[in-house]
């Protein structure tokens, strides 16, 4: 299985933070984006392919391929950083086995059917029990916008 | 210091925080370098305004406030501590011990505007829902503009007002032992900032020029402008060298390509139109800028001079485009303007009924687009070009305020962003998203960055000398009248600046451990306190 070096969700996938703070902090060189439509969508491929630093590459996978590739063996000094837009789809790789120990919750952006969660996190009632599900399997989440600001436990906000 | 200038001090602070810019405002007016050399000039004294605001800038160098995460209030730190500086007679790295705390306690300011500024999507989605294009500026400008004008002003009057008139008092109360520890603390904070600069700008093969830029000063005695140009020269020699080795191949896949659709711009658009569109959205992007929408509203603002001018007399339909346009959006502001200018097409095409442009499709597009946008946008225009415009021009002013820097980085970097602005929004509106990917795809971004990084690795390499101050105190004696100083005799006569160079790459170490940059002030000032208490340090 391979080794996640960072997980987060964050709807805005590959931005400003991840980019410029996450990427600087951690040393990466995969970055593993796992959804369905996007890996669908040729012209947003490509975009996140062009848009990402220099020697870092990029993989759009939907679920399937996402969860054959992290089933593979790791290679030595590979660093993956996984980026999801939706805790779904965390919660169904760590139920697939997958070793996700902490989750970064970024950002998730406002919808009708969202409600503020904090600050810039919006979430629906059912992505909340999904946390809850995730947080019951040993995953800690915790809320986080860039590596200098204090991680804080998505269970204050949930309780 | 008079009622007068304190409440011009404040409106100034205001302005680095505000909307009123012109798209720009972010990049200079809120800079320490600009608003201390501003405040000089209120005060009476630009010369050592200069001075102050180029030493606290270099502690904010790499500083960059990506996706709404601001970690400390630059434009507060700039202005107060250089207002305290002049009116307290303080030296620059006095006033830079007394600005951190400031910075940080600003901070604050930020979270709560972002946080209270949702309350007006609210009146804005009700503008929306009529169609209102002509009040609509109202809650997305107005009333945030307003509420932020009296957490800035008020806090910033209070600071500067009152801290300036007791400054002595209080100085004169600590002692002349306690002021100096404070100067030593100061002397070495901008160590942290170029750390943490070279932390972002720093990557592998740039790192060796950090040396080349530090010993051209340190030996050579080369004044900031001589440094630049021949940094120039050097990074062009190195990018064609590099080029010959590694061609940069677009990766563009012909195979890949995805299915063109013919687009002419200017067909139910003017220019006009599309000039107020840009203008609207380089002077309101983040007019309201809050954690629920982001830049929603903003985006909408720019929006609604095409909406106006493509259904003048149906505010339903307007209602309708509103309320799509004002949906969550964030991005880098000038790299993203492609967006706005692209969207501007779609919505052209779509009044004009082409049946490819869906809702769906606009927002997925945007949506899309603007995560990618704002990471190539915050490494360049934040980690690289502005840490470089800074690093140049905070070495021009140097220590004896030559008012060419203030000055010329405005000038520089403004022009540099509304280029950039205005490129990216043609490219959108004019060219469209194959264009925008074929321009990613291009290699062109990533040799900018590279030569950007070498060039700004040397420039912040020629600050260390100048900026970071750490001397040795201890004098040894060594028989009869005769001493022995630690620091002009054995670190000045092998290598001047040696020890600034070492507190610097530490604090970059300790960085790179994991340390927040607060951990590290924290340290540095405990270590000043220490250090200047006992004497060790001068």
């Amino acid at each position: 299985m391979k080794n996640l070096t960072l997980t987060r969700i964050d709807d805005r996938l590959i931005h400003g933070q991840v980019v410029a703070f996450w990427m600087k902090e951690y040393s990466i060189d995969k970055i593993l984006i796992i959804d369905d439509t996007l890996s669908k969508d040729m012209f947003m491929s490509r975009i996140y392919k062009a848009a990402a630093p220099a020697g870092v590459e990029v993989l759009l996978l939907d679920r399937e391929e996402g969860l054959a590739f992290l089933k593979q063996e790791p290679t030595e000094k590979e660093g993956i950083f996984l980026i999801v837009k939706v805790p779904e789809r965390i919660e169904e790789l760590v139920n697939a086995g997958i070793e996700i120990p902490r989750v970064i919750l970024g950002g998730m952006g406002a919808r009708n059917d969202r409600k503020t969660f904090n600050r810039n996190v919006s979430a629906s009632k059912s992505e909340i029990e999904c946390f809850s599900r995730i947080l019951a399997k040993g995953t800690h989440i915790v809320y986080q916008m860039i590596p200098s600001d204090k991680p804080i436990p998505i269970q204050n906000f949930i309780e | 210091m008079s009622i007068l200038q304190a409440v011009f001090v404040a409106l100034l602070y205001y302005l680095c925080n505000s909307t009123w810019g012109l798209g720009v405002g972010w990049w200079t007016l809120m800079r320490p370098l600009v608003s201390g050399f501003l405040t000089g000039i209120i005060l009476g004294d630009p010369t050592t305004g200069a001075v102050v605001g180029a030493q606290i800038n270099v502690l904010y160098l790499g500083w960059i406030g990506a996706g709404g995460a601001l970690p400390s209030d630059i434009a507060l730190a700039g202005v107060v501590g250089t207002a305290l500086a002049i009116t307290g007679g303080v030296d620059a790295n006095t006033a830079m011990a007394l600005a951190v705390p400031v910075g940080l306690l600003g901070s604050i300011i930020w979270v709560t505007k972002m946080t209270l500024n949702t309350g007006y999507v609210r009146l804005a989605e009700k503008y929306a829902e009529k169609g209102d294009t002509k009040n609509f500026w109202i809650a997305d400008t107005l009333l945030p503009q307003l509420m932020l004008f009296l957490f800035s002003f008020i806090p910033c009057f209070i600071l500067v007002y009152f801290g300036a008139s007791h400054i002595q008092t209080v100085l004169q109360f600590l002692g002349d032992k306690v002021v100096n520890v404070l100067s030593i603390i100061g002397g070495m904070l901008p160590a942290v900032g170029i750390a943490l600069t070279l932390k972002s700008i720093f990557k592998g093969q740039s790192i060796i020029f950090f040396f080349l830029g530090f010993l051209l000063v340190q030996y050579f005695h080369l004044n900031s402008i001589a440094v630049g140009f021949l940094s120039l020269v050097i990074t062009i020699v190195y990018m064609q060298i590099n080029y010959m080795i590694n061609p940069v191949k677009a990766s563009t896949d012909p195979a890949l390509a995805t299915a063109k659709t013919e687009k002419k711009a200017f067909v139910l658009l003017d220019k006009r139109t599309i000039r107020r569109s840009w203008f609207n959205w380089i002077m309101f992007n983040q007019s309201n800028y809050n954690y629920e929408r982001m830049q929603g509203t903003g985006f909408c603002r720019a929006m609604l001079p095409v909406i106006n001018k493509l259904y003048p007399k149906d505010p339903e339909k307007r209602a309708e485009r509103m309320k799509l346009q004002m949906q969550f959006f964030n991005t880098e502001p000038q790299w993203g303007a492609c967006i706005v200018g692209l969207t501007a097409a779609f919505e052209e095409k779509k009044a004009q009924g082409a049946e490819d442009i869906s809702d769906e499709m606009i927002t997925s597009t945007k949506t899309g687009l603007m995560g990618p946008l704002a990471g190539i946008g915050d490494t360049i225009d934040g980690g690289v070009i502005t840490p470089l415009l800074l690093s140049l021009f905070i070495g021009i002013t140097g220590t004896t305020g030559n008012l060419a820097g203030p000055i010329g980085y405005i000038i520089v970097e403004a022009a540099f962003m509304w280029s950039i602005y205005w490129m990216s929004y043609k490219l959108g509106y004019e060219k469209g998203s194959e264009a925008i990917l074929n321009f990613l795809e291009s290699g062109r971004i990533n040799q900018l960055i590279l030569g950007a990084s070498i060039l700004g690795c040397m420039v912040l390499g020629s600050l260390v000398g100048n900026f970071v101050k750490l001397n040795v105190g201890i004098n040894i004696p060594v028989g009869g009248d005769q001493i022995f100083n630690i620091q002009t005799q054995l670190f000045d006569a092998i290598l001047p600046g040696i020890l600034p160079l070492l507190l610097t790459l530490g604090c970059y170490w300790l960085l790179k451990k994991g340390w927040t940059s607060v951990q590290v002030i924290l340290l540095l000032t405990a270590v000043g306190l220490a250090g200047g208490l006992l004497g060790i340090l001068a």
